[in-house]
């Protein structure tokens, strides 16, 4: 019964179902409440403002991977600048929230930016200071907003003065809110915020510019507690630093709540939340101070989540449901290699493809310190072509394609693609003129699909911001189709198709190596460097890979440097083999000609004297 | 017959879903000196560490003397006379070449006659640690760390010596000291079991080799044999071609 | 400020900067063992300052002193045991989050005490460590025997973990076994019970801290202590959460500086703790961020 209730809601559109669910829910709560009277309304506005407020961490911490406890001081911050703005300045109600929300965005930034240099844990003592920072100077001190337990006024808007019709507010702020964080969650901004949370490094290749994409976060972030903060100063009517939530304490309370919903899905916020407010208002007995219950909840209770389940109850949720999805649809859903189908023409998206490129390296020779790892090299790639270096460890292969991709700098030589010289140019110039080299480990954005992995390569083609993401303007649609088209072609390319919606951290790690390849393809690359693509494939997967690679090379064009030292792959997929030693070349031909050479054996298998490897330096 | 010094068997180990080690059966008799050989990524160290304790293992069996220890970790090995130099970096950068020496014995390290005794072993082997006793052991050269790594091994008067390569990262005349060492151990009377990159070295003071790649020992044999013969190399170069 | 409150103030930060130093000690002792940004060290420290009190009502307070140490040492062997060395392979936030977590969870403890035994209502207090009533004079400053000792008990403190780690075996080996963890236990280094007996050894420091800087004024709430943790933990960011010697001295230094800016007046005075806080913090983070870099990430390796 529940399984196929699962099944169905798949089919639907998860999203969907869940959405509407949501919404009705909240609609006949909020129908029920305001019916019903002060108290229940007065209680429920409390819970859309927290969830508000844990929203805020779920951008901070679920996105982009920072630990905040400062939330309940952004939540101050939002309920006295809101406070102020209406006695002080007497701006309109939903004008001085949204100042609110401004201000606390510009604190949260102001105190994000050393995140971007600094090591978290010296960020988190960082964090820890500002609160103090915040406490003495904003709330307590005289100088501003009313000092110490004098309360600022915050005066309910006349046309939403009682509890019901402002619950209704709240709720109208919630929905929202709730609405635009899932659009541009989904969409180009909050996917790079992801992947920047998943993987800095890889995201940074792809052209993220993880600053930019975390400030942003920290903005955005601010400005939804901020107008959480605005709201709650509403709730209560005025604020003052005995309002008692915007401490230390608090801020960690609420770091530990939200962690145990699980930031990573936004709903965490509404459990965390809804255990607030519930725990709150339960008839505690003895236990008078049911701050202690909370406490016990946020504290152990995130320790033990966090010990089974680093994503929280959402995430334990989530997980139960793809169990009983995978039990019910296992024989749809099992893991196999996908029969290789031969192609004769490219795909239609393909059809723009740029084609491979004529790769010229000349007497490249590369010195670090004493060691001489490449003497004298030269190498030639015709467009189309695949070419694979074979050699022991230290040869001198991985070095050349570093030399080529721009990550070594050569002592001397050229290398030119269709006659531009690439040493002239920065890595990422490379980059762009379609050089694109393989790492040996799989760089991956563990929590994303393997489509939203592709889909981050395209970030730099994109150009839709947060709030046309957030609203889905129509330039943000077509963007958005037209990357998921290109996406769609390249996945084809490498039968990927099957394995579009599933989590990277699910896959086996040969079908990551693909969604790998398929990233590297989503750069339209003239040029592919691959290092040891086989490397921790077991046998069959390696052998798998192929056909795989000549079918790359066939529908795409694309000129391939294949440095692997598995022979038999090195010797199916190459056009030519060029057998590296001791940083020179020993020998070049067809796979058959280089492996019927003695010499290459030998100095495959390191037989050769270590004498040879002169000048070598103690490391 | 008895048991062989050092049996192990069937040892599997994973990173994650990254399969390293897939069955591995490898035997040390006493005093013999075994060469286990491969690419690299080939699971040699992963190999080496799983059977020492300090990496867990998906399974198999580390036998000494015919007795289980498998999973009891390095303390059980060195009471048997089993150590194991880990490869790459493997000093305590800050500490004093002495202080190396002396959290190197401290199993044994209220016995200070024991401990006096070797340390001028080892001292009377490795002068050129004499003279350094008191420079932090980041300062030392890249050989005269591996002689640091060697002497932190020999206070254990091993029987069974388990070396992640000896010779990686150093000039050839250093190598050249190093193996000399290695080479008077094994003459003393010292099993060895060795990671080597390069045959020619290897071949220099083992009797037996494995040969790992893909997580499974695709060839075992005398390391001279292997060395000697060119077709037999081929067949084990190529084995991976002939699918 | 006026010039002759210039001394008295230094004298009450000396005895700030001790129990910021105490705490420091701890936050570092546990940094070099696991890697772990001991946030919860505030808790353990108020769990047995509060355990101390009350068992001084029943107790001689030489002996309530010894079970309070006890008791953090206890807390502290636990988190590691149960929580901490399950995590050691996680990232570093993972290890922030439950350190946060950790200590959030003790002061639920905390609060639990205080309510069953009535100290929330500020119910019958008994002896301080050194009589509450003798005090000391120096400089036009007014000090409690306590306040007097804490600065020397800090140094007292450093001065034996300095011992124990460069001169003793069993600092060798915690040092070994943080600077290098695979070699350490190939070398047969029980690294676990050393680990174990390092973190015992931060309840113990925590326990201390607690215990000296409770007096019969002092308000026991669940976070008591945890600002001063804080400040602990900046002082120790100056020595990248490893050097002992930067650590105390940074420690002192923002007992001082807080203490004397008590002298200027308002706003300063009011915001005492963030001025010194932030300046610290700078110091630290625009001195140190690379020795920092790569404490974190051999941190991060044990």
């Amino acid at each position: 019964m529940i399984d196929s209730l699962l099944v169905r809601m798949q089919a639907v559109g998860e999203r969907k179902v869940m959405g509407a669910v949501a919404l009705g829910g909240l609609g006949l709560l909020l129908l029920w409440t305001t019916l019903s009277g002060n108290y229940e309304s007065f209680q429920l506005a409390r819970f859309c403002i927290f969830t508000l407020l844990f929203l805020s961490l779920v951008v901070i911490t679920g996105q982009a991977g920072v630990i905040s406890l400062l939330t309940a001081a952004y939540f101050g911050v939002g309920a006295f600048g809101a406070a102020t703005a209406l006695s002080t300045y007497h701006l309109p109600f939903l004008v001085a929230v949204f100042v609110a929300g401004l201000v606390t965005a510009l604190a949260c930034v102001i105190v994000g930016l050393p995140v971007l240099r600094l090591p978290p844990a010296a960020f988190i003592v960082m964090t820890l200071g500002f609160v103090s920072l915040i406490e003495e100077v904003v709330f307590t001190n005289d100088w501003c907003c009313g000092g110490g337990a004098v309360s600022v006024p915050a005066p309910r808007p006349s046309w939403a003065e009682s509890d019901p019709s402002y619950l209704l507010l709240c709720a109208a702020f919630l929905v929202g809110t709730f609405a635009f964080t899932v659009a541009w969650r989904r969409g180009r901004v909050g996917r790079a915020l992801v992947a920047t949370r998943d993987n800095p490094t890889a995201a940074e290749a792809l052209g993220v510019n993880v600053v930019k994409a975390r400030l942003v976060a920290f903005a955005v972030s601010g400005f939804i507690a901020g107008t959480a903060g605005g709201l709650f100063a509403g709730l209560l009517g005025g604020v003052s630093s005995l309002s008692g939530v915007f401490g230390v304490d608090h801020g960690i309370e609420f770091f530990g709540l939200t962690m145990l919903g699980g930031v990573t899905s936004v709903a965490g916020p509404v459990i965390a939340a809804g255990f607030r407010v519930l725990l709150q208002l339960t008839p505690i007995g003895e236990w008078e101070h049911f701050g202690l219950l909370l406490f016990f909840v946020a504290g152990p209770g995130t320790v033990l989540v966090y010990l089974r389940a680093p994503e929280g109850v959402s995430g334990i949720v989530r997980d139960w449901k793809n169990r009983r999805l995978a039990a019910t649809t296992r024989a749809e859903h099992r893991e196999q290699p996908a029969p290789v189908v031969e192609r004769t023409g490219a795909p239609a998206a393909l059809a723009d493809w740029p084609g491979g490129a004529r790769l010229e390296c000349r007497h490249i020779t590369c010195r670090f310190g004493g060691i001489t790892a490449l003497d004298n090299v030269d190498l030639t790639v015709e467009p189309g072509e695949v070419v694979g270096l074979l050699g022991t460890n230290g040869a001198g292969k991985s070095t050349l394609i570093n030399v080529i991709s721009g990550m070594v700098t050569a002592t001397e030589g050229t290398v030119h693609l269709d006659g531009v010289d690439l040493l002239a140019l920065q890595p990422y110039e490379r980059a762009r003129m379609g050089v694109s080299r393989s790492f040996q480990q799989a760089q991956m954005f563990s929590s994303m699909s393997v489509l939203d992995n592709l889909l981050v390569a395209e970030h730099p083609g994109m150009h839709h911001g947060l709030l046309s993401g957030g609203l889905r303007l129509p330039r943000a649609r077509t963007e958005e189709h037209a990357a998921r088209g290109h996406v769609e072609a390249v996945m084809d390319v490498v039968d990927l198709t099957p394995f579009a919606a599933a989590r990277a951290d699910e896959l086996s790690y040969g079908t990551l190596r693909l969604v790998q390849l398929a990233a590297m393809l989503m750069q339209r690359p003239r040029l592919l460097l691959l290092d040891e693509p086989a490397a921790g494939l077991a046998e069959a997967e390696a052998r798998a890979l192929e056909p795989l690679l000549k079918k790359v090379a066939s529908v795409t064009g694309v000129s391939i440097v294949l440095v692997e030292h598995d022979v038999a792959l090195v010797a199916a997929v190459s056009d030519r083999i060029v057998g590296m030693d001791s940083g020179a070349v020993l020998s070049t031909g067809t796979p058959a000609e280089v492996l019927a050479d003695p010499s290459m054996v030998v100095a495959y298998l390191g037989l050769d004297d270590p004498q040879r490897n002169e000048e070598a330096v103690p490391s | 017959m008895s048991a062989p010094l050092f049996e192990a068997q069937d040892i599997a180990a994973s990173y994650g879903k990254l399969r390293v080690l897939d069955g591995v059966t490898v035997r040390v008799d006493a005093g013999e000196s075994v060469a286990l050989l491969g690419t690299n990524g080939a699971g040699k160290s992963t190999f080496l560490r799983c059977v020492t304790g300090v990496q867990p293992m998906a399974g198999g069996r580390v036998l000494i003397d015919g007795e289980d220890v498998t999973s009891e970790g390095p303390q059980a090995l060195l009471a048997r006379g089993v150590v194991h130099i880990p490869g790459g970096h493997c000093t305590f950068p800050a500490l004093s070449v002495g202080e190396s020496l002396r959290v190197a014995m401290w199993p044994f390290r209220k016995d200070t006659a024991r401990v006096a005794a070797a340390e001028e072993r080892v001292f009377a082997r490795f002068p050129i640690l004499a003279e350094r006793r008191t420079q932090s052991a980041g300062s030392l050269s890249g050989g005269q760390q591996q002689m640091l790594a060697l002497a932190r091994a020999l206070v254990h008067d091993p029987r069974l010596l388990i070396i992640d390569e000896l010779s990686l990262g150093l000039a050839p005349t250093v190598i050249e000291q190093l193996v000399e060492v290695v080479v008077d151990l094994h003459a003393s009377g010292v099993a060895l079991l060795v990671v080597e990159q390069r045959l020619a070295t290897a071949a220099r003071f083992t009797d037996r080799a494995y040969f790992l790649e893909r997580g499974k020992v695709q060839f075992e044999g005398a390391t001279s044999e292997l060395h000697n013969r060119g077709d037999l190399v081929r067949a084990v170069f190529l084995g991976g071609t002939a699918s | 400020m006026k010039a002759d409150l210039i001394w008295p103030f230094l004298l009450i930060g000396l005895s700030t900067g001790g129990l910021y130093s105490l705490l420091g000690c701890g936050v570092v002792l546990a940094y070099r063992a696991s890697g772990y940004l001991h946030i919860a060290h505030a808790g353990v420290a108020m769990v047995s300052a509060i355990s101390y009190v009350i068992l001084a009502r029943h107790l001689p307070v030489g002996l309530a002193l010894l079970v309070s140490l006890g008791i953090g040492a206890g807390i502290a062997t636990a988190l590691y045991r149960w929580v901490f060395a399950r995590l050691e392979t996680a990232t570093m936030a993972a290890k922030v989050v439950v350190s946060v977590a950790s200590g959030v969870g003790l002061q639920a403890v905390g609060g639990l005490l205080l309510i069953n035994f009535g100290l929330l209502e500020g119910g019958p207090r008994s002896g301080t460590l050194f009589p509450e009533s003798s005090r000391v004079t120096i400089f036009g400053a007014s000090l409690t025997v306590q306040q007097f000792a804490l600065p020397i008990v800090a140094l007292g403190v450093y001065a034996t973990m300095q011992y124990l780690l460069l001169r003793t075996d069993l600092g060798l080996a915690l040092r070994a076994s943080s600077q290098n963890p695979l070699s350490a236990s190939l070398a047969g280094l029980p690294s676990k019970r050393i680990t174990t007996l390092a973190w015992a050894g931060t309840g113990v420091l925590a326990a201390l801290a607690g215990v000296l800087s409770v007096s019969v004024s002092s308000f026991l709430i669940p976070t008591y202590l945890f600002a001063e943790t804080i400040r602990a933990l900046a002082a120790s960011l100056t020595g990248a959460f490893t050097n002992l010697t930067r650590t105390v001295i940074a420690a002192f230094v923002l007992g001082i500086l807080e203490q004397e800016l008590v002298g200027f007046e308002t706003p300063w005075n009011a915001m005492r703790g963030a001025v010194s806080f932030a300046l610290i913090t700078l110091v630290a983070i625009f001195g140190l961020s690379r020795q920092l870099e790569r404490s974190e990430r051999a941190g991060a390796m044990s």
